[in-house]
């Protein structure tokens, strides 16, 4: 049996007014809740002063004969962009319990796409937390090594970087909750396939301090699109590369939004032959 | 005290029969997290690749860490995992199924969960310490010695950063954040923490106490450094047992009904 709501449903649903709503919605219900932005204060200063700490006495060390062209302060400030990035909401535990509970056919009779739905609230949950921990991030990072020249025109090249990072943030995260259709539990799988962000997306070595030939690799993955990219051609900006990051997110990004579109397709099907 | 330890282990093969139910998934859960830890190796490995070592720390000191972080945090998840959750038990409400029976409500609240990936974690500490230098007979001995009181210590922890939800209203997640924060940073080489930041790595992200000090006394064993470790265990759960108690008597029943099957 094929159901109605399948064989109406489209991915690209109507206007875009309504996904607007749901993404200021979202701005401000995560605004609601500011006072609880303020305790990742604490925690972010410990870790970026342990950083800092770590690269402070590895650079005094080495740095000079291993990194002649790079200071301690752009390697706690690439650091400090990651981490705000890796801050971003992680939606797959709500997109999973909508499939488990047999809810997400509840959302698919609503006159939205369950997809953009999901990716307009996950940018409205994510901005306030990933700025908040930006601006903290930097009043520390500022006081521990100092400032760093960041050119106007950088800020602007990267900010479609920052939304690409975050898109591709959500692809995977929604690709993870749509895999509860098929395994009970997504979590023991995506937290290994996370452990990749934080190894080979620069969140604790930045990608730049890699040897070679990891750090060539690292660069043509994912991880260093979505981590990476914003802190490196804003720190360390290198306009012939700005383009190749361009390039690859943009690779990654329809790389991923197509394995989510082919999972929810297939997946909905499911919902269908199950009688929901 | 001898009915507690018998009861503990009890709780402990009912928690883990619960998970031979489903025995695949158990294993996936187990395994996954060995592979999952061995990430923090990864980035170590890396690193050191670059730096050689920093403040006499290189990689042997980093596997050494994790394997005892495995070791503590493994044990204390599987005697005492329901203490991951007392934080949310007291802003819910959720306390009064514990108190109505007449054993201590804190260690029945810590018996009472065994997630399915804790025997993954003390797996993983059994490994990483098989790989690093200190791997000698005696060196094992000390290493499991260490590893128990590690986990007394982070036990107590946990207890007192979830009792500040007594005392604040829905603490929960700053409660949450001082645990996962002392725990990232009980991670790095803690041989970096100099002067004032001692301090802080003491007292507000107490790392030092639950991984830079036990690390100090494999790393150099005498008597007198493990009476040290044994005194700081002392102190915490009399602190940590004292304060929830406190606590307890500023606590508000949730008038939850539930039924416990």
């Amino acid at each position: 049996m094929t159901s109605g709501v399948v064989r109406k449903y489209s991915i690209f649903n109507e206007s875009f007014g309504k996904y607007y709503a749901i993404f200021a919605i979202n701005i401000k219900s995560s605004m609601a809740y500011f006072g609880a932005l303020f305790i990742g204060f604490v925690s972010s200063f410990a870790k970026l002063l342990t950083y800092s700490l770590i690269y402070k006495a590895a650079f005094e060390a080495f740095g000079p004969d291993k990194f002649p062209d790079l200071t301690l302060a752009q390697v706690i400030w690439l650091v400090v962009f990651t981490q705000s990035i890796y801050i971003s909401r992680d939606t797959m535990h709500e997109i999973s319990a909508s499939v488990k509970s047999g809810q997400i056919a509840v959302f698919l009779n609503k006159p939205f796409s369950y997809p953009l739905f999901h990716y307009f609230s996950y940018l409205g949950k994510t901005i306030v937390p990933t700025v908040t921990d930006l601006a903290f991030g930097s009043v520390i990072a500022y006081f521990l090594v100092g400032p760093v020249p960041i050119d106007i025109f950088n800020v602007f090249a990267v900010l479609p970087l920052a939304l690409g990072a975050l898109t591709l943030i959500f692809f995977q995260s929604f690709i993870f909750g749509l895999i509860s259709f098929w395994i009970e539990d997504p979590d023991s799988v995506s937290r290994i396939y996370h452990k990749f962000d934080m190894v080979l997306g620069g969140r604790i070595i930045p990608i730049i301090l890699f040897p070679e030939p990891l750090r060539t690799i690292a660069l043509y993955l994912p991880w260093a699109q979505q981590f990476y990219s914003v802190g490196k051609n804003l720190i360390i900006p290198d306009h012939s590369e700005i383009i190749r990051f361009y390039l690859l997110q943009g690779f990654w990004v329809i790389f991923f939004g197509l394995v989510s579109i082919w999972l929810f397709r297939k997946g909905v099907k499911n919902i269908a032959t199950n009688g929901g | 005290m001898e009915s507690y330890i018998k009861l503990s282990w009890e709780f402990f093969k009912r928690n883990l029969s619960g998970h031979m139910e489903y025995r695949t998934a158990f294993f996936v859960e187990v395994f996954g997290m060995v592979i999952n830890n061995f990430a923090f190796v990864i980035v170590w490995v890396i690193f050191f690749a670059q730096f050689k070592q920093i403040k006499g720390w290189g990689l042997d000191e980093i596997l050494l860490l994790n394997a005892l972080a495995g070791m503590y945090y493994g044990l204390m998840v599987t005697f005492l995992g329901g203490y991951m959750r007392i934080g949310k038990l007291i802003s819910e409400g959720g306390l009064d199924y514990f108190l109505s029976f007449p054993k201590d409500p804190l260690w029945h609240i810590g018996v009472s969960r065994m997630p399915a990936s804790a025997l993954g974690e003390i797996l993983y500490g059994l490994i990483t310490f098989t790989l690093c230098k200190y791997a000698t007979p005696e060196g094992w001995a000390i290493y499991l010695l260490v590893g128990i009181l590690s986990a007394i210590i982070f036990s107590q922890f946990i207890v007192l950063a979830h009792s500040l939800n007594f005392f604040f209203f829905n603490a929960t997640e700053a409660s949450q954040e001082i645990i996962w924060t002392t725990m990232s940073l009980s991670m790095a080489p803690q041989s970096v923490f100099e002067g004032g930041v001692k301090f802080i790595m003491l007292f507000i992200f107490p790392s030092l106490l639950i991984a830079g000090i036990p690390v100090d006394v494999i790393r150099n064993f005498n008597v007198q450094n493990v009476l040290i470790l044994v005194g700081i265990a002392i102190l915490i759960t009399l602190l940590a047992q004292s304060v929830f108690r406190y606590g307890l008597k500023k606590y508000e029943s949730g008038n939850q009904i539930q039924a416990n099957m």
